[in-house]
């Protein structure tokens, strides 16, 4: 390698581990460590120019970028943790009209779960207010209300068996269909 | 869509069919993954493209890493190979392909 070249991989090296510096410092080294491999294994070529390299493996931000997208999820995912995905996947949200799309409907899969359980703990508290209830026009209303006292309710406490087994299934179809998700808009 | 993007949308498909294919029999650094993949199935994958990859495929387990440090060469390489669960996915991915491949073949000399 030309003395010039290595000037020039050094600078390329502080900016590219400066950009991964939100990554642990043992998988920061690896990725590292290789480009700096990568730019000795192909300089080694006193042809080749440093320019075409570092185009090659694209500026220092960029290329980190890529990594950290990846990393992101692959904790996520390896976390298992449905919180820590939704935020992975919120995150995601400003990359791209599916990634969006495919928050919100995250977002209404486990809101959905959060009030069927909700349902379930407070119907033996406030068995008025939660309910199926049947109204005016053959119209059916379900879920926590304070406006329905004095109609008919059809589920009686049923509702929280029924709820909780609804609570459980939205959550793990929600989890599944977020780990199926992370994994497509993983690069 | 313009034939560019569908190019750039199929190499990303095969990308990692490909990698993991490179690795199968033989332990490989980067630049040799590369040419292998340049050279043997014309595949033009960047090395910016080629790491991320790389380190994905690592972080899920289909492939492993050493570094080592081989004689004449003025810096460590970082090779890798394939795992039993990569080489699970990798039968898997060639059966796949080899189906697909087929079947559009078939179709392309039905219009022929």
């Amino acid at each position: 390698m030309k003395p010039s070249d290595e000037k020039q991989v050094a600078e390329y090296i502080r900016k590219l581990r400066w950009a991964l510096s939100k990554l642990p410092g043992q998988d920061r080294d690896e990725i590292v460590n290789e480009a700096e491999s990568h730019f000795h294994e192909r300089l080694s070529d006193e042809s080749v120019a440093f320019e075409t390299v570092a185009n090659d493996l694209g500026h220092p931000e960029d290329y980190a970028r890529s990594f950290l997208g990846n990393y992101e999820i692959s904790v996520a995912l390896g976390s298992g943790s449905p919180w820590h995905m939704m935020m992975v996947a919120f995150k995601s949200a400003g990359k791209g009209l599916v990634a969006f799309l495919g928050s919100i409907w995250f977002f209404i899969l486990y809101g959905s779960a959060f009030v069927f359980a909700a349902m379930a703990v407070f119907k033996p508290i406030f068995p008025r207010h939660v309910g199926l209830w049947h109204k005016e026009g053959d119209q059916l209303s379900l879920g926590i209300s304070t406006e329905n006292a004095g109609l008919e309710e059809l589920l009686g406490y049923w509702i929280i068996p029924l709820s909780a087994l609804a609570a459980v299934l939205l959550f793990v179809l929600a989890n599944w269909m977020l780990r199926v998700f992370l994994r497509k808009i993983r690069r | 869509m313009d034939i560019t993007s569908w190019k750039s949308q199929l190499r990303k498909g095969a990308a990692e069919l490909a990698v993991l294919s490179a690795v199968e029999n033989d332990r490989l650094f980067g630049l040799r993954i590369l040419e292998r993949i340049r050279e043997g199935a014309g595949l033009e994958i960047t090395e910016g493209t080629l790491y991320p990859l790389l380190n994905r495929l690592q972080r899920d387990g289909k492939i492993a890493s050493e570094w080592v440090e081989d004689e004449g060469a003025s810096h460590p390489r970082k090779y890798y190979h394939i795992t039993q669960d990569g080489a699970r996915l990798l039968q898997e991915m060639k059966k796949e392909w080899t189906g697909f491949a087929r079947a559009i073949n078939q179709l392309l000399a039905e219009d022929d």
